[in-house]
């Protein structure tokens, strides 16, 4: 008997973005609902665990927070594959960090700018086939200095066909809820689908769908 | 008896006598008798009849006379009448003369009289004049004193009065206006004593005016010899050793003539102050004087000291006029002395400048508090020293001011430290905890100039852009540490005579802002769930502690000369080495957690109907984790310190994983189960062989020989001692037992 465990399901998250849009500060939020005001530059790769409920499961979250910086692309990108569940981070008052096309068109540093077009294309590269993804604006209690519409960030949401929502590490705004809205996303796409296929007794069910999880992220690596 | 003769006779003869008589007395002398005579003898009628024929005889004769020369007789007659009227008429002539010269003489006498009358009026008015011109003379020497007064002679309407009293009014004595003189004389005197000291009340005035000047003006001459002064030292480095008012210096700066009390810009003349003494000498009034001047000047004094000072004016003028006005006016009190010796004593002089200094300690003293940037402190010490050097070479006691600059610099290190905690405080919240990038050799000279730190590469063989270990609050900190160091010198500049105080509370200070400041905010900032911080907390600390080692023969050399020698401890160096071991705790216990976190994540179903032909995707997340951090986040450290991370961390993994079938909660383990475990503990040890460090896998022992034990065909082994300790040496004597139940 598989006893051990103190929740139900493991998912797993990542966030990425450029650097300096907030990823760490998101996570921060979320998994210990605090906030540092000083920049803290993430070096290669942590993460962070929290265990949510979700229609009455107790779900393991390990969330990948990424350097978003160039030099550790290496690092970050082997996470890509183990993710259910990607976080598209930009900043909302940082054109670059959103679009760095539009901004800078003849730029030579495109391609050390990514945005989030890039991010995107990276993550069909390397992530797995169908992984949850969503689009953050972070910063979005900063107005007077915002530079990207909520529009324009729900119209690229569109485009690229994800969900999309505005938050704000600092101030609390919707963290929990992107988190738990990609999370239940995720819950929907892999668990309750293959719970729908089977129907075996409560407790071996869970441990199997989480083998069955855990097995198709252990492929990915 | 006639009658017996012939009484015819004697008759005849008598009568003859009598006729013949010369005079009328003999006439009738000779007639008397005769008379007499006659009528006593009966003879009466016979005289009668000689006499009548004596008459008649006479009768005839001139009859016969005359008549031969009667025309002759009545010529003669004639004649004699008028020689008889001429005789009366002279002699009414004389009788008129008379009374004219009678009446003459009257009016001469009545002249004579009025002659003498008149010269006893002149003598009395020349008299009168006389005095008039005495009591003139001495009015007018009288004048002369007033007149003198108002001209400002003082002296000379003094000595005029004198002369005038003892020489002049004795000559009119008997006069009521020298009286009335001498009565004024006391009030003159009283006149000339109060034109003298109103003349030294102006004089007082203008001194007092001119005080801040000649104080501003003793401050620059004093700030000239500091000038000369270096500029000897700098020709002659032994002459530096010699403060400013030392023998030396006094001697070296002898060339220089600059009379204070008399140069181009300010000159102060003491003529009124000698004329009122001798004034007041000649009164006799000296006591007095002595005693009013001592009294106006403490009431200058007075007047001078403001009821309060403030410090941080922009130019620092209230606290300046404050010390040039006490200079000024003491320079005053010193030359004054000199001068007049019997004026002014040392007691009084000194009185009133332990009077000021004790004031202006107190009114800067108040003003303290307000002084919130060590900066201007130090400008208005800067002031405060040049008075004190000033004064000094007035041979004034500066003892207590001296004392003074001990709180005043009590206040400098406090502000610094507070600005320096501040600026810490702010470069430790504000740093971004990051290895320093540097883009070019400039930019690398620069850092590398202001810290103290050995580069492992010579400069020319570095390329850019590089990192250095450390993130830039090192070198901000660096920089401002410095700058601490040479701010807390400045002190000293100038004048300062507590050097040792400053090395003292220097290292104190130094030592407080380091481990206070510096180490604590560190320490504090380790509470960050950020393994990266807290990798270059480490670093940085290392990097500290080895600033510190540096810093303190740099301290020790930097001592004052007069102060013990011997080497400077830092309570920091030791604190920055013992707090690096609170941060690799830290780093473990976050290295740990992560650990945890990732075992935490393990389903082994060790019931498991099949074999697992992969290793178990923790176990596949854990390797690639801690390898991902030891070639990012941990690289930079330390290599010993790397060591023992992994060290540590490899240990922990292997109790935790080792923990795994040993709960409670599980029942039972068939080898399907064990095999899953031991595939994953195959794995981790692989991984740790790529580290190449064969340490490292002694970690690994007790896990293995655990799972190679749970594999074992024969569990007796275990049981039989030789084989245990050849096999299962490192196996949990209580755990294998519990393992094999399983």
């Amino acid at each position: 008997m598989a006893g051990t465990r103190n929740y139900d399901f493991l998912i797993k998250l990542l966030l990425i973005g450029d650097s300096g849009v907030g990823k760490s500060c998101c996570l921060l939020r979320f998994s210990e609902d605090s906030f540092t005001p000083s920049f803290i530059t993430t070096i290669g790769i942590d993460f962070k665990i929290r265990t949510i409920e979700l229609d009455g499961k107790r779900v393991k979250l390990q969330i990948w927070d990424t350097a978003g910086q160039e030099r550790f692309r290496t690092i970050t990108t082997a996470y890509y594959r183990g993710a259910m569940g990607i976080l598209l981070v930009y900043d909302v008052t940082d054109e670059r960090s959103f679009n760095s096309r539009i901004q800078y068109p003849f730029s030579g540093k495109q391609a050390d700018m990514p945005d989030i077009r890039t991010w995107f294309s990276n993550v069909e590269q390397h992530a797995t086939e169908g992984v949850n993804k969503i689009l953050i604006g972070n910063k979005c209690d900063w107005e007077e200095k915002r530079v990207v519409s909520v529009e324009r960030g729900q119209q690229l949401a569109d485009e690229l066909g994800i969900p999309f929502m505005e938050v704000s590490a600092k101030s609390n705004i919707n963290v929990e809820k992107a988190f738990y809205s990609l999370a239940a996303d995720i819950k929907k796409r892999i668990i309750d689908t293959s719970k729908t296929e089977q129907l075996p007794a409560q407790g071996v069910n869970v441990s199997e769908q989480n083998n069955s999880i855990s097995t198709m992220g252990g492929k990915c690596c | 008896m006639p009658s017996v003769i012939d009484p015819r006779r004697e008759l005849d003869y008598a009568v003859q006598q009598i006729v013949q008589a010369p005079s009328d007395n003999e006439y009738f002398t000779q007639l008397l008798p005769a008379i007499k005579d006659a009528s006593k003898g009966g003879q009466g009628q016979l005289l009668l009849q000689f006499l009548t024929q004596y008459s008649a005889n006479r009768e005839a004769e001139i009859e016969r006379i005359c008549n031969t020369n009667h025309q002759g007789f009545v010529s003669s007659v004639n004649q004699l009448l008028h020689v008889r009227d001429g005789t009366i008429g002279l002699t009414s002539e004389i009788l008129a003369l008379n009374h004219s010269i009678q009446s003459s003489t009257e009016k001469l006498a009545e002249q004579k009289k009025a002659l003498v009358d008149s010269r006893g009026v002149r003598q009395n008015i020349d008299e009168a004049t006389q005095a008039l011109r005495d009591c003139l003379e001495v009015l007018r020497l009288a004048n002369q004193v007033h007149d003198l007064l108002s001209k400002k002679s003082h002296y000379s309407a003094l000595r005029a009065l004198d002369e005038l009293q003892n020489i002049h009014l004795k000559e009119i004595t008997q006069y009521k206006i020298a009286e009335m003189i001498q009565k004024s004389v006391p009030a003159t005197k009283k006149l000339i004593a109060e034109a003298v000291m109103t003349d030294l009340n102006t004089w007082l005035f203008r001194i007092r005016e001119t005080s801040h000047f000649l104080g501003e003006v003793a401050f620059y001459h004093t700030e000239q010899r500091r000038t000369r002064q270096k500029d000897r030292a700098e020709a002659l480095p032994d002459l530096s050793n010699f403060k400013l008012n030392s023998a030396i210096e006094l001697v070296s700066d002898e060339t220089e003539e600059f009379d204070i009390l008399n140069n181009e810009d300010v000159q102060v003349d003491f003529t009124p102050l000698f004329e009122c003494l001798h004034i007041h000498n000649a009164l006799g009034q000296i006591d007095k004087f002595r005693a009013d001047y001592a009294t106006t000047r403490k009431q200058q004094k007075e007047l001078l000291m403001p009821s309060s000072v403030t410090l941080i004016d922009a130019e620092g003028a209230s606290l300046s006029e404050l010390l040039e006005g006490i200079a000024g006016f003491s320079i005053v009190e010193k030359a004054t002395m000199k001068k007049t010796p019997e004026l002014r004593s040392t007691v009084d002089v000194d009185e009133l400048w332990d009077s000021m200094c004790q004031t202006a300690i107190t009114l800067i003293s108040n003003a303290l508090h307000e002084v919130t940037n060590a900066e201007v402190l130090l400008k208005r010490k800067g002031v405060i020293a040049l008075f004190i050097q000033t004064m000094e070479s007035w041979n004034y006691p500066v003892a207590a001011l001296n004392s003074f600059l001990l709180k005043l610099f009590e206040k400098y290190a406090e502000l610094l430290k507070r600005r320096f905690s501040d600026d810490f405080q702010e470069i430790v919240s504000t740093d971004d905890y990051m290895p320093m990038p540097i883009s070019k050799l400039e930019e690398y000279d620069k850092v590398v100039n202001v810290i103290w730190y050995t580069p492992d590469k010579p400069r020319e063989e570095i390329h850019f852009p590089c990192v250095l270990p450390f993130s830039q609050m090192y070198p901000l900190c660096c920089i401002d540490i410095r700058n601490f160091l040479n701010q807390f010198y400045f002190f000293s500049d100038d004048h300062f005579q507590h050097p040792r105080v400053i090395d003292e509370t220097l290292k104190t200070s130094l030592d407080e802002l380091l481990s206070g400041s510096v180490c604590r905010l560190l320490i504090e900032r380790l509470n960050s769930q950020y393994l990266g911080q807290i990798v270059q907390i480490l670093i940085n600390l290392e990097h500290f502690e080895i600033a510190c080692h540096e810093l303190e023969p740099l301290l020790a050399a930097a001592r004052s000369t007069a102060s013990v020698g011997g080497s400077v401890n830092l309570r920091a160096t030791e604190n920055f080495r013992s707090n690096k071991k609170t941060a690799e705790k830290r780093i473990f216990e976050l290295v740990n957690s992560k650990i945890d976190d990732l075992i935490g994540t393990a389903e082994y179903d060790w019931v498991a109907p099949t074999l697992e032909k992969e290793p178990s995707n923790y176990m596949q997340t854990l390797t690639r984790y801690l390898s991902n951090i030891m070639n990012s986040v941990l690289l930079g450290l330390p290599t010993e310190i790397k060591e023992l991370i992994y060290f540590d961390a490899l240990s922990h993994a292997a109790t935790m994983i080792l923990s795994l079938p040993l709960s409670a909660e599980v029942g039972r383990i068939n080898p399907n189960g064990v095999a899953a475990l031991a595939k994953d503990v195959q794995y981790l040890t692989e991984f740790v062989d790529t580290l190449e460090n064969p340490i490292l896998r002694e970690n690994l022992d007790e896990l293995q020989q655990t799972v190679m034990l749970m594999q074992a065909e024969n569990s007796d082994e275990f049981y039989d001692i030789a084989t245990r300790n050849k096999k299962y040496g490192r196996v949990d004597a209580m755990n294998g037992p519990i393992l094999l139940e399983k």
